[in-house]
């Protein structure tokens, strides 16, 4: 699927996870939280597109960060986006799991990633401590994403039934 | 794709047993004791500065190793008030004050870590 329409919905998703995790930075909610709601669109490519094009999406998007907001953020979103990429890819595989799981547990591993990541940084477990609180935030958030995401099914079908129409013609 | 469910009875107990863990977690790992609890400030493991947050000074302070951090001590424990590094997601941790707490700024390497002093603390229980 290597044509111009296949770069271009990449592209338009790409925009998208970078502007919806852009307006998150920019709530001030405590702890330093974010509710993640560019995982839907991770979400969307790797149960309606492939995993190639999910692991693409990660990486981009952390460049972009790694432009915008410098090394650290970086390789903190990085970290987290394969942590959280993993295992939603794992749980998809071997579990064929639902919404809710793959929401709250990419959440989750996110958070995780990023806490390993921030240890690494800094040379010391201290943060560690903070694994409790991280489990259940991104439990939290993880639930909004995953009720975002349920929500937005009918809409993302149609899109999805949309491009494979149009790209029957011009594939192969 | 096949039609994605919102959630499974199995699904359900998995994420039942994460929130589980979560909160066993922070009920283990939580010590209530705020008396006596130290603020240590490292650079990139290097220790810059001690305060007991029970009889420190309130106020706002600066430190020489940590250019463009403010540090704040009062009632509510420790925070950084600012920071002119990009994100400052540090200053949106807010105020910490519960012992292992920690506050981090990743760009700087700069951690503020509370602690127990040693003396209160049993080296073993046997």
């Amino acid at each position: 699927m290597k044509n111009t329409r296949y770069l271009t919905t990449m592209g338009l998703l790409l925009a998208l996870a970078c502007g919806i995790s852009f307006l998150e930075t920019l709530l001030p909610l405590p702890l330093g939280v974010k509710p993640g709601l560019s995982s839907i669109v991770v979400m969307y490519v790797l149960l309606f597109m492939d995993a190639r094009s999910a692991w693409l999406l990660t990486v981009l998007k952390s460049g972009f960060v790694f432009l915008t907001r410098g090394v650290t953020a970086g390789i903190m979103s990085l970290s987290g986006g394969i942590a959280s990429l993993c295992v939603m890819l794992l749980l998809l595989r071997l579990l064929h799991c639902s919404t809710l799981l793959m929401s709250i547990s990419g959440a989750i591993s996110h958070n995780l990633g990023q806490l390993l990541a921030a240890m690494l940084l800094l040379g010391t477990p201290a943060p560690g401590f903070q694994l409790p609180v991280l489990i259940l935030a991104g439990w939290i958030a993880g639930t909004g994403t995953g009720l975002c995401f349920q929500a937005m099914l009918p809409a993302f079908r149609r899109l999805s039934r949309l491009q494979r129409k149009s790209c029957g013609s011009s594939d192969k | 794709m096949s039609r994605q469910r919102l959630l499974t009875r199995r699904d359900a107990l998995i994420l039942a047993l994460l929130a589980a863990a979560g909160i066993l977690l922070w009920l283990f790992l939580r010590t209530g004791d705020t008396a006596h609890v130290t603020a240590r400030i490292t650079v990139d493991g290097a220790c810059i500065g001690e305060y007991d947050l029970s009889d420190s000074v309130q106020g706002t302070f600066t430190l020489p190793q940590a250019e463009g951090v403010v540090f704040e001590i009062g009632e509510q424990g420790i925070r950084i008030s600012e920071n002119d590094c990009a994100g400052s997601q540090c200053v949106h941790t807010g105020w910490i004050s519960r012992p292992h707490q920690t506050i981090v700024c990743l760009p700087k390497k700069l951690m503020i870590e509370l602690t127990v002093p040693e003396a209160s603390a049993p080296d073993a229980i046997i």
